[in-house]
């Protein structure tokens, strides 16, 4: 099964390094790449991405700021973000984790980061989206029928409340 | 002061066009490196450090412009991703003169700042000059 990634970078070369990076050492992986944070969030939904890496120093929107639209947004809170910043900059890394990034790399990529850790991060990332989906199917599908389940539908009223900013549904039983 | 030298270097510096194809000495031990550095193969490694001589160009000219209007901040930034970028190719003396121009943006001396780009340039020109020659 093929895994989607997404790398948020302003520098087309280190969106490059990294994607050749990923590519040469994991399989069955598709690349998606975005050079800011606007309108993110439906890029993520619609290309099914399972883990992002995103710089943190960007203009217009920094990584912070992409980090914490994707934690208020219900689809895309779970995606594992893992961030990418300057090796000094160990405030802005502080920040991320706190923020709810997965994990993080300092750029420029050492030789250890590009031959060993940031691929098996990026794979240890997918394994959990995965596997986070997989839970999200079972709390929100009736076993027997594979159709959404009354938690889906309840939850899902909600969203839509929130997002209206209103209240017009109400659940019975 | 300021606007004249900057001026000189961004005409001296937007006359190296990106168009050449990049393949010094300089750019065969950036490569080499890179490899070693990276694992990716040959013809991978001189593609990215390809496409950083061209991106590295265009930004040398832009951060030049924002120096010249006195936009820092952007400047800076760009300096940050020249910096950044590299480092990643293992363009190890291009990095350290992007830090020294971050640096020198930072305590508002834009005279060196201008000097260290001209630096840079010309080791983009150096990465790009053997197949010129050829």
């Amino acid at each position: 099964m093929i895994s989607n990634i997404m790398i948020i970078d302003d520098s087309p070369i280190d969106r490059k390094v990294i994607r050749k990076i990923i590519e040469k050492r994991l399989a069955d992986i598709q690349v998606f790449e975005a050079e800011d944070g606007l309108k993110l969030n439906e890029s993520l939904v619609c290309h099914g991405i399972h883990m992002c890496i995103l710089d943190i120093l960007m203009p217009i929107k920094d990584g912070f700021q992409v980090l914490q639209d994707m934690k208020k947004d219900s689809y895309l809170a779970d995606i594992p973000v893992i961030v990418c910043t300057g090796i000094e900059d160990r405030k802005a890394i502080e920040q991320a984790l706190i923020l709810g990034a997965y994990d993080y790399f300092s750029k420029p990529l050492s030789e250890e980061a590009m031959k060993i850790s940031l691929p098996l991060k990026v794979k240890n990332a997918i394994e959990l989206m995965k596997k986070s989906q997989g839970i999200s199917y079972l709390s929100y599908h009736d076993v027997l029928t594979g159709l959404y389940n009354r938690r889906f539908y309840e939850e899902e009223i909600d969203r839509i409340n929130v997002k209206k900013k209103s209240s017009y549904f109400h659940y019975y039983g | 002061m300021l606007k004249e030298v900057s001026t000189k270097v961004i005409t001296e510096e937007c006359s190296i066009t990106g168009k050449e194809t990049a393949s010094s000495n300089a750019f065969d031990n950036t490569v080499a490196v890179l490899m070693e550095a990276s694992g990716l193969d040959k013809e991978i490694s001189e593609e990215l450090v390809e496409d950083f001589c061209g991106q590295a160009i265009k930004l040398s000219c832009t951060i030049k412009k924002h120096i010249m209007g006195n936009n820092l901040m952007d400047a800076g930034l760009l300096l940050h991703q020249l910096k950044g970028s590299a480092g990643n190719v293992r363009a190890q003396k291009i990095a350290q003169y992007a830090l020294e121009a971050e640096l020198a943006i930072g305590i508002l001396d834009h005279e060196r700042c201008s000097g260290i780009l001209k630096k840079i340039d010309e080791l983009l020109a150096e990465f790009l000059k053997r197949t010129k020659e050829e």
